[in-house]
This record gives C-alpha cells, structure tokens and sequence, in this order.
C-alpha cells in the first residue's frame, strides 16, 4: 500500500475546514477576550486582526516549507495538536497578560493609551502562535492531497481554498450568534481546541504515531478538568452576575457609595466608567452623576401630567429610575427605551429594578437606537441620548446631522433632546461636534453645560422654543434639588451656546466622531 | 432733570453697594450653592489674589473641577504664590490625577512651609497630601512601565516576525520535495 493510496482526504479536508472555522472563531473571541481590559473599539478590532493576518501569512509560509518533508500529513496532525494546545490556554493566561500590559486601577483617560499599544502587545503574546500554527494547515493538506494524486495542483488549491473558506465562513457565524452568547468564551475556545485536537490525534494515529496520539489526548483530558480563572474584581467590589452578550462583556457589579449599596453595569474593560447605575431609592444620584441631568427639562416646562420621554440607549435603566423619581408632582412618567444589548436588559430587570411589564415603561432589547426611531414615531416631551459603543464611543450613525434631525421630527413642540456627551470641558471636540450637529440639525442653538464632578457634558437642544439661559432667572425651577443641580452650571465658563453653522458639523457621509474622541481622551491628559 | 439724568442716577445707585462686598461674602455665597452670584462677586473684588482665590474656591464647590485647577494655575502663573492656591493648586491636581503638577505645587508649599510657616498652618495640608500623592505617582510609574513593556513586546515580537518571514520566504524557494515520487 503506497502513501498516496493511504492519504484520507475526508479527514484532511475536514482538518482544513476545522482549521479555517477556529482561525475566524478565534479571531471573534479574541476581541472579546481583550474586552474586559482593553474594550472592543476599532482600534482593538484592527490590531486582533493585523495580528491574526500576520499570523496566518506567516504560517502559510512556513507551511510551505515545511510540506517538502516527507510527511505532510503527520505535520498537519502535529499543527493541529499544537494549535489546540494554544487555543486551550488562551482563557487561562488572559488575565496575567492583560494585566502585564494594563495595570489594575487606571481611570479611563490614564488608560487612553495603553488601551492600543497594550491590546496589540496582547493579541501578539496570546493570539500570535494559534493562528501562525493554523496557517500551517492549508499548505501541508494541499501538499498531502496532491500527493495522493487526487487532482492537479490548480484543482487541490482550490478546493482548499473553498473548504477552509467555508469552514471559516461556518466558524464565524457560529461563534458570534452561538456559541459565545450560549457557551461563553472559555467553552468556546474549548470546543475549538477540542475539535483540533481530535482531528489532530486522528491523523496522527492514522500516520501511525499513537504516542503523540495518546499524548494529545491526555493534553486535552487534562485541559478540559481544569477550571480557567474568572476576571478578578477590583477590591471593594462584588460582582452579582457577568455575562457574555452578543456584543460585549457585562457585568454588574456592587459597591458602597455614600453608605448605601451601588450597583454598576460594566461593559468590556470598564475601567472606572460604568453604563448604568443602581441605588436603592429611585429619584436623583449622588453628585457626580450625569444622569440628574436628565430631569430638569420636566421641570423647566410648562407642568404636565405625564411626561412622555424616549430613551436611546436605555441601558439597565438609570434614566427611568432618575425622572421616575424626579418629575414634578402628579406628572407621571410615560416612556419608551431603547437599548442594543438585550442582555443588558435582562441583567437591569435581574439587578436594577428595571420594570419588566409596566405598560408605561417599555423596554425595547435588540434595538439599534437609530433603526428603532422607525418603529417609534412619538411625540415626546424629552429624548434621551445616552448610546455609547465600549466606554468612550458614540456611534457615528447616532451623531449626524440626518440623525438630529429624525429625532427632532419625534419631538412634541417645545420638546427637549438631552445628549450626554463624554469630554473633558465645553472646547472637547467631541462635545463641540456634538452641540454643533444638533444646532445644525435643529436650526436653533443648543446649550452645553459642564456636568459638576464628572467629565461629562449635557447638551440640551428643543424643538420650536427657546432654551433657558442660564445666566438668567430662567435657570431655577422652585425646586430646591433641581436649583442645586442647576445652579453649579451658572458660572460663566461652564456652560455655552452652540449655533448653526459651526464648522465640525457630522454627517453620515462625513463624520469623524471617532478620531475626536481619541483626540479628545489624548487632550483630558493634558493640563488645562 | 432729564430721563437720562434719572437713569444713570438709578443705575449708580443699583450697582453700588452699600458695603464693598469682600471674599467671605463671596465664599458666603458659594456655600449656600448661589454660585453665580459668587463668582460674579468674586470677580469684581480689587485684590488679584482675593479674586482668584474667589473664583477657586467657587469652582471648586460646583464641582468644576478642571476649571479651578486652570484658575489657580492661571493666578500662579501671575505671580501670586499664595500657600492656599498651591494647597489648593495641589489637591486639584491630586483629584485629577496630575501627579507631576501636584508634586510641583508640593515642592512649592513645602518651601513656604520651610521658609516662612515654620510648619505652623500648612505643614499637615503638606503631610494629608503626600500619602495620596505617593499612590498616584506608583500608579503614573506603573501605567509608564506598562507602555514601555508594550511597545517593546509589540518590536520584539513584530521584529521576530518579520524575520521569521524572510527566511521562510528565502528557504521557500530552495525547498526540494523529499516526498515518494
């Protein structure tokens, strides 16, 4: 019996598809390994994948060399046990790595960064040698298949080309709408090793090499009994529950804040930022938080009785549970909330008090903020904007001008938009692009305030009536906690119009939203 | 007597008060959260380093914290070494995690403390910052080790590559099948 006749290219066409479904598996999951220290911006998606790029050329050209031997088949078995060796030990050695490039304990300006430099250094350490060894595959199955005579080398290229393409086109629908929201990341990675290995341990028997066969399986025995660590949590924090979504890490989180339980919704790295807070009491936070911005606009209103308020990105509900407890006596809350991440949803109803089934609060999970605004025609008093993408990302689709402008349409006459902005003063160039967006959109100024004890920003825009000015009496209400909210916000200096016609206005066709806001948490480094 | 007569008279008599109004009015005020009727007292006081002392102390209560900081920074830079502002300078600097500028300010008062204080009044606002300070500059060291372990991972690993590259490329090509025929 010749080599060639004993080749099974079923198994080495199934090792090449296993190949090409881990490559992309692994490349998804690496972004979200990254995730809780290094978040999942776009500067985080290029550098996962230039690493796994660089990786895989590399293998391709190794593999090459390497399929001149005399054995192909038993190398390739070989690369598969070596690339589920890696594969396995990437969610054992995440933490120790991150944290080698990411110290514990930085605020999110302090990371700014680290937050680049340290995920490329990561992806390398942790991603670098799994992809480089699945790159190895295609040449050596090739080189195995052509020696078995099965076609000329046009054809055997291209069916591996199809296999491994198909068998990456299957591993990334998979890993992102399966197996990471069912599994989480640490099965997933599991199951990609195991299926190498078990490919791998196949053809190495088949090649008769039972010693590497056996000890490949007792590699991946003992890698599936051993429990790999969760994230560490920061001291005086307690985490209630984490969990991987569809989009991101989250995990809820409680601390002691002013002697009374706080609970924060963390997504990806999290940092000292949070996208959702809880306190026992509905009604105004504690200073510092920018969601007591959101109620004034009620009370600086003609009095209602309800208050109709849409809500982008609801998040676990913060801004419900503020004006829940802040409207003005006998004007009732009536709201829709629109949040991306259903799974935030779920964790909001679990831990914060978020209303399941209140037929006047309506929580929309799964929703783009943007897409969902078809669906929700209003009108409202009051539109919330609080959507960000990690920590620091406005999406670009939630600030353009023809945003603006669909939001505005959903606005009652004399309605308000309330946007939190995240930056570091009136001249951020993200809050500058922001407020001058929505002027533009608006045709009307719109006013910024600096929120005391944060680095964020409100901007406050209406529809068809004019804003309060708050170096006039307009800027009180009568109320004494909402006068306390607004009068640190008085002070020349800390408050400012934006007018049509601004020259950092987005559109969706010319929007540069994420380069300010790298320029924006480079600046906040620098000393005003 | 003309309405214009009457007009400036009722302007002059409105806009003047009573009693020159003074820093502690202004620190008055802030306290009980009128800030900017604080602020504008404290901008119309006659002593630079009152007024910057004002507006500080006034920024500093709303919670306009980079503002403050930029106003001390802004009297410092006039000349007026105040211990108060490089107290005040510094403890800025620490809630905003400067560590360079607040060790700066630390050296300054210490200074003061050294030449004038005697230790009296500013030495334990010296000693209270000094522990925070100590913990954001291990921080600052760590978050700099961090970048340079970073940056040199990412040329060591890229450079290996790189390298690992050619010569897979070069040795590609004088490759001889050792295979069956």
């Amino acid at each position: 019996m010749t080599t060639a006749q004993r080749i099974p290219s079923g198994v080495v066409l199934a090792a090449l598809a296993a190949g090409g479904a881990c490559t992309m598996s692994i490349e998804l999951a690496a972004v979200r390994v990254l995730a809780p220290w290094f978040g999942t911006s776009q500067a985080v998606w290029t550098n996962v994948i230039g690493v796994i790029l660089v990786a895989l050329s590399t293998g391709y050209l190794i593999g090459a060399r390497l399929s001149s031997g005399p054995t192909p088949l038993r190398r390739l078995g070989i690369a598969l046990l070596g690339a589920a060796f890696f594969t396995a030990t990437v969610p054992f050695q995440a933490e120790r790595v991150a944290r080698w490039f990411l110290p514990h304990g930085l605020a999110l300006d302090e990371a700014a960064t680290l937050l680049h430099w340290g995920s490329l250094a990561a992806a390398l350490v942790m991603f670098l040698p799994p992809a480089l060894i699945l790159g190895l595959c295609p040449p050596l199955g090739a080189e195995a298949l052509q020696r078995a005579r099965l076609a000329s080398a046009g054809a055997i290229g291209g069916v591996v080309l199809a296999v491994s393409t198909l068998g990456s086109l299957v591993g990334t629908f998979a890993t992102t709408y399966w197996a990471i929201p069912t599994f989480g990341l640490r099965a997933t990675f599991a199951a990609c090793a195991a299926v190498l290995a078990i490919l791998g341990i196949g053809l190495c028997w088949i090649e008769q090499r039972r010693a590497i066969a056996i000890g490949g399986a007792i590699g991946m025995a003992l890698t599936c009994v051993v429990e790999s660590p969760a994230v560490s949590m920061p001291s005086g924090h307690r985490l209630l529950e984490a969990r991987e979504s569809r989009y991101q890490s989250v995990r809820v989180v409680e601390t002691e804040e002013l002697g009374a339980p706080t609970r924060k919704l963390q997504v990806n790295e999290g940092l000292d930022s949070f996208q959702s807070v809880w306190r026992p009491e509905p009604g105004l936070l504690p200073p510092g938080y920018y969601y007591n911005y959101f109620a004034p606009p009620a009370w600086l209103s003609p009095r209602a009785q309800r208050w109709r308020v849409l809500v982008l990105g609801l998040g676990a509900g913060t801004a419900w549970r503020v004006l829940d407890g802040a409207l003005p006596p006998g004007c009732r809350l009536e709201s829709d909330g629109v949040e991306i991440d259903g799974a935030i949803v779920q964790l909001g109803q679990r831990w914060m008090d978020l209303p399941g089934s209140r037929a006047e609060l309506r929580a929309w999970g799964d929703w783009d903020g943007r897409a969902a605004l078809v669906g929700l025609p209003g009108p409202y008093d009051q539109i919330v904007l609080d959507a960000y993408a990690n920590q620091t990302e406005i999406p670009a689709h939630m600030a353009s001008v023809e945003f603006f402008r669909e939001v505005a349409r959903r606005l009652a006459p004399g309605g308000w938009i309330s946007i939190n902005v995240g930056g570091f003063g009136l001249d951020d160039p993200v809050v500058r692009a922001v407020a001058e967006t929505a002027a533009e959109a608006l045709s009307a100024r719109v006013l910024a305030i600096s929120v005391p004890f944060s680095r964020n920003c409100m901007i406050y825009a209406r529809r068809g009536a004019e804003l309060p000015d708050p170096a006039e009496g307009a800027w009180t209400t009568g109320e004494a906690r909402i006068d306390a909210l607004l009068a640190p916000c008085a002070i020349p200096g800390t408050y400012g119009f934006f007018t049509p016609g601004g020259d950092a206005v987005l559109y969706d066709d010319r929007n540069d939203v994420e380069r300010r806001q790298r320029t924006s948490l480079a600046r906040g480094k620098t000393l005003p | 007597m003309t309405a214009a007569w009457w007009f400036a008279t009722w302007m002059m008599l409105a806009t003047r008060s009573p009693q020159p109004q003074t820093l502690g009015d202004a620190i008055q005020d802030a306290n009980a959260g009128k800030f900017a009727m604080a602020w504008t007292i404290g901008s119309t006081l006659a002593s630079p380093l009152e007024r910057t002392q004002a507006r500080v102390y006034v920024l500093a209560h709303a919670g306009q914290l980079r503002a403050a900081l930029a106003e001390t920074n802004g009297g410092i830079a006039l000349g007026l070494h105040d211990p108060w502002l490089l107290e005040r300078s510094c403890a800025l600097a620490i809630s905003l995690r400067e560590p360079e500028l607040a060790q700066q300010r630390i050296r300054e008062l210490s200074r003061f403390v050294e030449r004038q204080d005697g230790g009296g009044t500013w030495g334990p606002a010296v000693a209270e910052h000094e522990p925070r300070l100590a913990e954001l500059v291990e921080r600052r060291r760590a978050l700099s080790g961090a970048s340079v372990r970073a940056r040199t991972c990412v040329a060591v690993l890229g450079g290996l590559l790189l390298s690992v590259l050619g010569m897979a490329s070069r040795l590609g090509g004088r490759g001889s099948r050792k295979g069956p025929p």
